[in-house]
């Protein structure tokens, strides 16, 4: 056997007195002795050459190899060759919001990824994209996922989850680190809200103040009020950052006993009245309490404000986010924009205004009468956001943002449009960031002006804004609708306007460049995902 | 013919050569594009504007720009513009830079197979030709004869001691075979130097190394007792080259349609060495076709994987029949869109191993075509498997892509027999050859 051969040979035949003994039988030794080796060495040498050679020219075959089970045929249709090629430009750009809409497009359009790109996709980290993935693996991927366990993500969302899978949840749930852990029970909530809630509240008192926080937000998913008597447990909490997690979701809940508490508290802060003789104004005053007690602090209100601000301020603020607008309507019997008008003067006026704008924010997706609200609060945040600049223009944006991102599309587009065409005149930069919270893709319109506008931007505007305005590129060469690929791809003369400096130049070329590059990829993308 | 871009990587000399092709194939870089059956163009802004110019009968090109790097990024970009959209070049006739460029290729191609007809006629000073090869065959035969001491040393002082020495033990003696005139077994000496620590059973494979270098050795020492083409064999392995005239002037070429099934590139010592596995649709014959070129040069034969010409291969004098080279080519390369002859059985491929071992027993790698075979994962190991049920292992890589093509059906796989396991070249599914 080669093996012993080799065993004299590591060791050297020197050391080795008679190699002999040590060889067994082979068939090739006839031929060995054919060659006549003179000296030890070359006996070793050759008989190992013999049996190299005899090995490879009598290897055999495995007989009786298992199939393996085949794989379903695709139901889905199949992409074109060039499709595989896009996408794995997509996959190496590593564009989150690029493959994002691909796939989705792809899932409407009932394709399945190309075969060979499966093993990249499955090892896919990211699990908003495994969301995606999940639509268009087709029975492919479902079939190739089997065979690595790692891959078994797949099955996650799909039925029951098998004993595998649970029992590699259950050890990163162990032995994770916090944001796989957080994912883990995620996963857990989607299948088995009360399940995932009752094995965090197994573990939740050892965990640290950071994590215990981290962990109890995911119960966001699957949210209901039969996770109210946990989460008013967790007010008990040593630590006043849980506190406040724990009030937040509670207050999501609109009959658990927080909710009350809260609409208790802003009934006796806000009251309304009328003043004058004749017309008999609407009035809405704010009156915070001059000092806040225990059961306050339980339900997430420090009392000290973050940041320097007035106390009474930001307790009214930290109590009125937690109470849906709509409460408003029906307590005070009053429509939100008259409301707004009556509370403005008030010396707590924009207090209470941001915090009618966070409850809006929070409530609007699931109170329609809370939605309501919405429009009348941007009017009032845009009519302050054009008297005032600087950081407190800044603040106020931030306030708008998260009103944008609960309208519906076509009233944010045209709300964050007529903010940005104000503003490119009157010259503010820090509007641009609205853009950001659109839905996307933009409509057709939205896109029409939005291209307008940014030819506009390169003829006319400052070197500033123009090169602030040059980052949204990167936004709009993914959010702009196929309808307006055309007239995005026209070309756009930067050097038109007279006074830019070679900097400015360069940056807009080289935007302009990258948001076409973007569009282009999209727009053979679309071609081949319809053809 | 259609190209893809995986097939256009495999022409550029680098990778840099690649990605820098790759961001020139957007349309807006081009004008002047156009395509005929023969040729495809185009002009490309770069710091001038430069012509590019590919020769679609064999994948030649040229470009106007000064790169020294060919085919140049330009040429590269233009075959990757054709191959993501086949449409952006109109037919259309060829201007007077592509005409002018073409005839001249042909005249060329024309002039070199007289050229090679010419030499065959010089009269030889055949005295001087032979004290030549005494005097090499003199210094062989000393150089083996110190590597064959050398190698005895070895296994007497025994094979642990090498995992701790240096490069240079091996460089040494590589540089000692150069000097005695045997290029072959040197670099077969140099590669033996990455084994020692590369995986558990390398003691194994260095001693079985060793052994066929002794069996080599011990070959030469008497080679007036063995058979002329065995010889010549021998004397390829040790490092004599067969001229390019010699292989012309051979009359036994192999006339068919050559399917490129498979391609490595790898750098030596400032040059590429491009091994490319041919598969003969009508004789089912295999070919290795290798080619040298130096870092940034082209290969003469440009041999992307999934194309299929017509052409004559002559394969180089022994008894192997395995390296050949493609001496004539008898119509345009077109993709491989049809099933390509196989085998069934893997007994019957390992039967053809044998007969090779027994014909040539220093035999490396081998080709094989599988016909219907499937990919089996297995916790620690792939296997493939034929359709009686028979099983080979795959290489020690992970095979998903493989697995993924095939989703367990049946395919047709070329790979390449490496002693212990098949190493994957490409496949054949759905009326596509493509590199695994």
């Amino acid at each position: 056997m080669i093996d012993d051969l080799t065993r004299i040979a590591l060791v050297g035949t020197s050391r080795t007195s008679g190699i002999a003994p040590l060889i067994h039988e082979h068939p090739g030794d006839a031929l060995l002795a054919g060659l006549a080796p003179s000296d030890p060495e070359s006996t070793l040498l050759l008989r190992a050459a013999v049996q190299t050679v005899f090995a490879a020219a009598g290897r055999m075959s495995e007989p009786d190899v298992a199939a393996v089970e085949v794989s379903p045929v695709e139901t889905a249709r199949t992409p074109s060759i060039r499709l595989v090629g896009i996408l794995q430009n997509a996959m190496a750009s590593d564009s989150k919001d690029l493959l994002d809409e691909m796939l989705r497009q792809m899932a409407a359009e009932t394709l399945h990824l190309p075969h060979e790109l499966l093993p990249e996709a499955l090892s896919v980290a990211d699990t908003t994209l495994r969301d995606r993935l999940i639509p268009v693996l087709g029975e492919r991927g479902r079939w190739l996922s089997r065979f690595n366990p790692q891959w078994l993500w797949v099955h996650e969302g799909i039925g029951t989850l098998s004993d595998s899978d649970q029992e590699r949840n259950q050890q990163i749930w162990d032995e994770g680190t916090i944001p796989e852990r957080c994912r883990v029970l995620a996963a857990w909530r989607r299948s088995n809200p009360a399940g995932a809630r009752d094995t965090l509240s197994e573990t939740i008192a050892q965990e640290s103040a950071d994590h215990r926080g981290r962990l109890i937000s995911e119960l966001t998913t699957g949210l209901s009020s039969d996770d109210e008597e946990f989460l008013e447990k967790c007010l008990d909490d040593r630590s006043s950052g849980v506190k406040q997690i724990a009030a937040e979701m509670l207050s999501r809940l609109p009959d658990s006993a927080l909710s009350r508490r809260m609409q208790d508290r802003a009934s006796s802060i806000l009251t309304a009245g009328k003043t004058g003789i004749v017309f008999k104004k609407l009035t809405v005053t704010c009156s915070p309490p001059e000092s806040i007690d225990k059961t306050w602090e339980r339900d997430g209100i420090s009392q000290k404000p973050p940041g320097g601000r007035g106390k009474r301020a930001y307790w009214a603020e930290t109590v009125l986010q937690a109470v849906p607008p709509s409460y408003w309507g029906k307590h005070l019997g009053t429509a939100p924009g008259a409301l707004i008008e009556a509370v403005r003067e008030d010396n707590f006026g924009q207090s209470v205004l941001l915090g009618w704008s966070r409850a809006c924010a929070r409530f609007a997706a699931s109170d329609p009468e809370s939605a309501l609200w919405v429009k009348p609060l941007w009017t009032y945040w845009e009519d302050v956001a054009s008297r005032v600049q600087g950081t407190a223009h800044g603040t106020i944006i931030e306030e708008m943002k998260s009103l944008v991102a609960v309208m519906p599309a076509s009233e944010a587009e045209q709300a964050v449009f007529e903010l940005l065409r104000k503003n490119h005149e009157s010259g503010g930069p820090e509007a641009i960031a609205l853009l950001d919270r659109l839905p996307r893709p933009w409509s057709a319109h939205f896109s029409e002006r939005y291209l307008k506008l940014t030819g506009s931007v390169i003829q006319k505007s400052s070197d500033n804004f123009a090169y602030q305005w040059m980052n949204t590129l990167h936004m709009a060469a993914r959010a702009i609708p196929p309808e307006n690929f055309a007239a995005a791809l026209v070309p756009w003369d930067v050097a038109l306007h007279q006074t830019r400096t070679s900097w400015a130049l360069t940056t807009a070329e080289r935007e302009i460049a990258r948001f076409q590059e973007t569009i282009r990829l999209r727009q053979s993308f679309y071609e081949e995902v319809s053809a | 013919m259609p190209i893809t871009s995986e097939q256009v990587l495999q022409l550029a000399p680098d990778s840099n050569s690649a990605k820098a092709g790759e961001k020139l194939m957007a349309l807006k870089n081009w004008s002047d594009l156009g395509i005929n059956a023969e040729a495809l163009w185009g002009k490309c802004q770069g710091s001038a504007l430069y012509q590019v110019k590919v020769d679609l009968t064999n994948l030649g090109s040229s470009c106007s720009c000064p790169s020294r790097k060919f085919p140049c990024k330009h040429a590269l970009g233009l075959l990757f513009l054709y191959a993501e959209s086949p449409v952006a070049a109109p037919l259309g006739e060829p201007p007077e830079w592509v005409a002018d460029w073409l005839l001249k290729r042909r005249d060329r191609e024309e002039k070199k197979s007289d050229k090679n007809a010419e030499q065959a006629d010089k009269p030889v000073d055949e005295k001087a030709q032979l004290k030549r090869v005494e005097q090499r065959e003199t210094r062989v035969s000393a150089g083996l004869e110190r590597l064959d001491l050398w190698i005895r040393d070895l296994v007497r002082n025994g094979l642990a001691g090498l995992e701790s020495q240096p490069p240079s033990f091996w460089d040494e003696q590589a540089r000692r075979l150069v000097d005695a005139q045997s290029p072959g077994l040197s670099s077969r000496l140099l590669a033996l130097g990455e084994l020692p620590g590369s995986s558990p059973d390398w003691p194994m494979q260095m001693l079985s190394e060793l052994g066929r270098i002794k069996l080599l050795i011990h070959a030469w020492q008497r080679i007036e007792q063995i058979d002329t083409p065995l010889q010549s064999d021998i004397r390829q392995m040790i490092g004599w080259i067969i001229s390019q005239e010699e292989l012309a002037e051979r009359t036994d070429g192999v006339q068919d349609i050559w399917c490129v099934v498979g391609q490595t590139t790898s750098e030596e010592k400032q040059l590429r060495v491009q091994r490319a596995w041919l598969l003969g649709r009508e004789t089912g014959r295999w070919a290795l076709v290798v080619q040298f070129a130096t870092l940034g040069q082209p290969f003469a034969e440009v041999l992307p994987v999934g194309t299929e010409r017509p052409g004559t291969v002559v394969y180089y004098p022994g008894a192997s029949e395995q390296r050949g080279k493609l001496i004539r080519q008898e119509g345009g390369i077109a993709e491989v869109t049809r099933r390509l002859p196989g085998t069934d059985r893997f007994d019957d491929f390992l039967g053809e191993v044998s007969s090779q071992f027994a014909r040539q027993p220093w035999v490396r790698g081998l080709c094989g075509l599988f016909s219907d075979v499937t990919i089996v994962p297995r916790e620690k190991e792939w296997i493939l498997r034929d359709s009686a049920g028979n099983g080979l292992p795959l290489s020690p890589k992970n095979h998903w892509k493989l697995l993924a093509l095939t989703g367990g059906a049946p395919c047709d796989l070329a790979a390449e027999w490496e002693g212990r396991s098949l190493h994957p070249l490409g496949v054949y599914i759905q009326g596509r050859y493509r590199t695994t």
